[in-house]
């Protein structure tokens, strides 16, 4: 029943991946008719993708690492407030935040590679503000003691000590940026800069033709193979000479006044891009369009975009526990680091090609379809998918946090007398809050602003408020957003608190 | 593990209930409205108020699903799950059509209304309403004389000062599948190529966004759907942008300006087929079609409409439509139309 039900599980993991890759395997004669033009588009293609996706890493490693520095090393009033502030560009999708500021700036710069970049950089700053802000918190403070002990300037120090301890968790960001820019293809049509993704929906839609989708999209799944194989070649010789557990707390460092006002400085530029700026403006475009823009979908679209998210949330949280339960418990921990690996194919690749499998897989002809005729008349597609997509969010720190949880743990569980399943749910699952309340958070933020997979999956009547922001956004009416924008903040203000507190627990 | 494994397989099913309880039809009574599934890649706006009269009229609840993109992807997987289908733009129905996901509508009425121009000669599909493929140009830094035709915009006299939007957009993949259909490949592939070395900026935005480039003095002239002109009056923010430009309809010493056509059809669904013929019809009604027009400042198909068209339009047949628009995306990603030169 174990193994089933693991099979089972891994089977609907791996499904759109291996979907993609066969069909494309069956449809080779592309090639013959495609072949020389996608060779000839392709050098230009990833060179401007590597430029967007290089800008967007800088700027997001900029907006987002320099506040998780300040905030973790200096203690100055209003810490907690830009740690939250940083978070909240999570709560807008990138294409509304380019179309922002498109629309508030009229610069050519938001359609260039770089202004691309900087749109995606802001978005993703956040995650690399949390990646980088639990990591400068698990790394032990003796290291810089020692360093300093050992006459190392404060450059040296950023050069040999901090930069290697911190290299996953900057590399993560980078990959985690990477996949957000790869999967979107909306933002880079919007700045009109033909990214490999915009290059995929075009030809996609231009043909009509799944083929021809495919073959692209399974040379991102044989690339994302190549670079998830060398990314855990990374982490496993790396990993264990990074982590520090059960060093000493962090003391703040207390900022004299001149100190505090050069952060206090430093934090506010930080979070204009994603937050001051972009609220300024959609606080006055409400303001202007109060009355005048049709809200009678506001409320509609709200409770479709929380009940999806939350359902997918829900989904995500069970499966990860059935996995960490079989699993870890199982002591078959490189099996769920595996599991895990092959779940973030479905987040790396981008989101039209999972849509693509899913078209797939839910063709009317299927048996699945035949034996639930109504099937692909609900929700069912739209949340599997996005739920396929987000479930690393929630395995990762998962993952992360069982693998410094001492094993005795769970055996000390045992011993007093608990049986597999209570060891598991009264002593193991406390210990799994944190990464719990972390990958709920994020997963049901990343729901409420998913646009590229509700826009196609979706069954007859169901709007959302991200689908909402994309229509108006795509149609170059930014101001008409900005209610929606609004809306969709307040919602997700709650998981980004918990994400803050999480970060001061860290 | 029993316990988890049943919690786990009853949440699924829950989760899976509360999805389908959402989305569920309703049970049909006596005095309940009857059902019918619509799927376009139209503006929504657009389709409402027909949607809403017909609803009224018939007693029907009318379901639909609007996507930006992928209407005929989504449509090949899942053939049934609509009853009627209508697109912007009648080269995907032709693809549709050839790809046999629609089937033949009742010709009784609607073949009696509509010309030939605007069927499909197998009554798969027609063309509901139509509009030009327009010059925008500069009020202040452009004669009309200096303009005549599509292919006049490529050559070097309008060298960066030519505006687009994307070539890989329905709109221009119509445009330029139409100039394959009309010149011929050849003399198709040397216009885009000059179109293409006469951009002034990237293509990107959409159509009214290259009327507000050219208010901007970032380009002289556009290629943009005529329609766009009075929606743009219409709009308070937008009307600096109508003020810019004029509207001019190429080649009319020629064969005519191009159309895009907007187009309805049946699904292959055998569920509903009377109600959703009964839809097409109304479609194409003086009553709809005036509703069409007043919505979209398109024209109607409907000649008993009003709002007919004053200048000369090229109606390039149905079934040659379709066929070329492989070759314009395989010769616009090539030449890498969407990047200024």
């Amino acid at each position: 029943m174990k193994a089933f039900l693991l099979l089972l599980l891994l089977f609907i993991i791996a499904q759109p991946a291996a979907l993609v890759l066969s069909y494309a395997f069956n449809n080779l004669s592309v090639y013959s008719d495609w072949g020389t033009t996608i060779q000839s588009a392709l050098p230009e293609l990833l060179a401007t993708t590597a430029q967007v996706g290089i800008f967007a890493i800088c700027f997001s490693l900029i907006l987002g690492g320099l506040p998780a520095w300040l905030t973790h090393r200096f203690s100055f009033p209003g810490r907690q407030v830009f740690s939250f502030l940083v978070l909240a560009p999570l709560a807008v999708p990138a294409v509304a935040l380019l179309g922002l500021y498109q629309e508030a700036t009229n610069s050519e710069v938001f359609s260039s590679p770089s202004g691309l970049g900087l749109a995606f950089g802001i978005a993703c700053a956040p995650y690399v503000f949390l990646l980088l802000r639990v990591a400068l918190a698990r790394t032990s403070p003796t290291f810089r003691e020692a360093a300093k002990t050992l006459g190392l300037g404060p450059l040296q120090r950023f050069l040999f000590l901090h930069v290697p301890l911190l290299a996953i968790p900057l590399l993560a960001s980078s990959a985690l940026v990477d996949s957000e820019m790869l999967s979107d293809f909306a933002t880079s049509e919007r700045a009109g800069v033909n990214t490999f993704s915009l290059a995929l929906h075009n030809l996609w839609m231009g043909t009509q033709r799944n083929d021809i989708a495919v073959f692209l999209a399974s040379s991102v799944i044989i690339a994302l193979i190549v670079t998830f194989a060398f990314v855990i070649f990374l982490f496993q010789k790396f990993t264990p000479q990074n982590s520090a557990t059960g060093h000493p707390r962090h003391q703040r460092m207390r900022c004299r006044p001149f100190q505090a006002t050069l952060v206090l400085i430093a934090c506010i530029a930080a979070v204009t891009p994603g937050f001051l700026f972009p609220i300024f403006h959609t606080i006055k475009w409400a303001t202007q369009k109060a009355g005048t823009s049709p809200l009678k979908n506001l409320a509609n679209d709200t409770f479709s975009s929380v009940t999806t998210s939350a359902i997918v949330l829900l989904l995500t949280l069970a499966i990860s526990l059935v996995l960490v339960f079989l699993l870890h418990a199982q002591k078959q921990a490189n099996h769920l680091r595996a599991v895990t690996a092959v779940s973030l194919f479905n987040y790396a690749m981008p989101a039209l090609v999972l849509v693509l499998a899913f078209f797939i897989s839910t063709n009317e002809q299927t048996t699945l379809a035949r034996v639930f005729p109504s099937l692909n008349n609900t929700r069912i597609p739209l949340i599997t998918a996005t739920a396929l997509r987000f479930l690393p969010f929630i395995l990762l720190p998962l993952v992360d946090t069982l693998s410094r949880i001492p094993s005795s743990l769970a055996m000390a569980g045992r011993v007093l007398g608990c049986s597999e399943k209570s060891a598991f749910a009264r002593v193991l699952l406390p210990s799994l809050k944190p990464a719990i309340v972390v990958g709920s958070s994020l997963i049901f933020v990343e729901c409420m602003k998913e646009i590229t997979i509700a826009q196609a999956l979706r069954p007859f009547e169901y709007s959302a408020l991200s689908l909402r922001i994309f229509n108006y956004t795509t149609t170059h009416q930014a101001p008409e957003t900005a209610v929606w924008v609004l809306v969709l903040q307040l919602v997700i203000f709650y998981p980004i608190l918990r994400l803050q507190e999480f970060i001061e627990k860290e | 593990m029993k316990i988890i494994s049943l919690s786990f397989f009853s949440f699924s099913l829950a989760t899976m209930g509360i999805a389908t309880i959402s989305n569920a039809e309703p049970t049909k009574g006596s005095n309940e409205p009857r059902e019918l599934k619509i799927i376009s890649d139209r503006t929504e706006a657009h389709l409402t108020p027909i949607f809403a009269a017909f609803e009224k009229k018939n007693n029907v609840k009318i379901k639909s699903v609007f996507m930006d993109n992928g209407l005929i992807n989504r449509l090949e997987t899942r053939p049934t799950e609509a009853d009627v289908v209508i697109t912007k733009d009648a080269e995907l129905l032709e693809i549709a059509r050839q790809k046999k996901l629609l089937q033949s509508y009742d010709t009784k009425t609607i073949n009696t209304i509509l010309s030939a121009d605007f069927r499909d000669p197998s009554n798969m599909y027609f063309v509901d309403a139509f509009r030009a493929r327009v010059i925008f140009y500069s009020t202040d830094r452009v004669k009309e004389s200096d303009l005549s035709t599509y292919e006049n915009l490529a050559s070097p006299q309008w060298k960066g000062k030519f505006c687009v939007r994307s070539g890989f957009h329905d709109y221009n993949l119509s445009l330029f599948g139409q100039f394959f259909s009309f010149y011929g490949p050849q003399k198709t592939k040397e216009i885009i190529k000059g179109l293409h070395s006469n951009l002034a900026k990237n293509p990107t935005g959409n159509d009214r966004e290259q009327a507000k480039a050219i208010m901007e003095g970032k380009c002289d002239v556009a290629l943009a759907n005529n329609y766009y002109y009075p929606i743009m009056q219409s709009i308070p923010e937008q009307q600096s942008w109508a003020k810019a430009v004029k509207v001019f309809y190429p080649n009319q010493k020629e064969k005519g300006t191009f159309v895009m056509r907007s187009a309805a059809g049946l699904t292959t669904s055998k569920t509903n087929i009377t109600l959703a013929n009964a839809f097409l019809e109304y479609l194409v009604s003086t009553e709809a079609q005036s509703l069409m027009v007043n919505a979209t400042f398109q024209y109607p198909a409907n000649k008993q409409a009003p709002n007919a068209p004053t200048f000369k339009t090229n109606f390039i047949p149905l079934k040659d439509i379709a066929a070329p628009r492989e070759e314009v995306t395989k010769f616009l990603t090539e030449i890498a139309f969407d990047k200024k030169q």
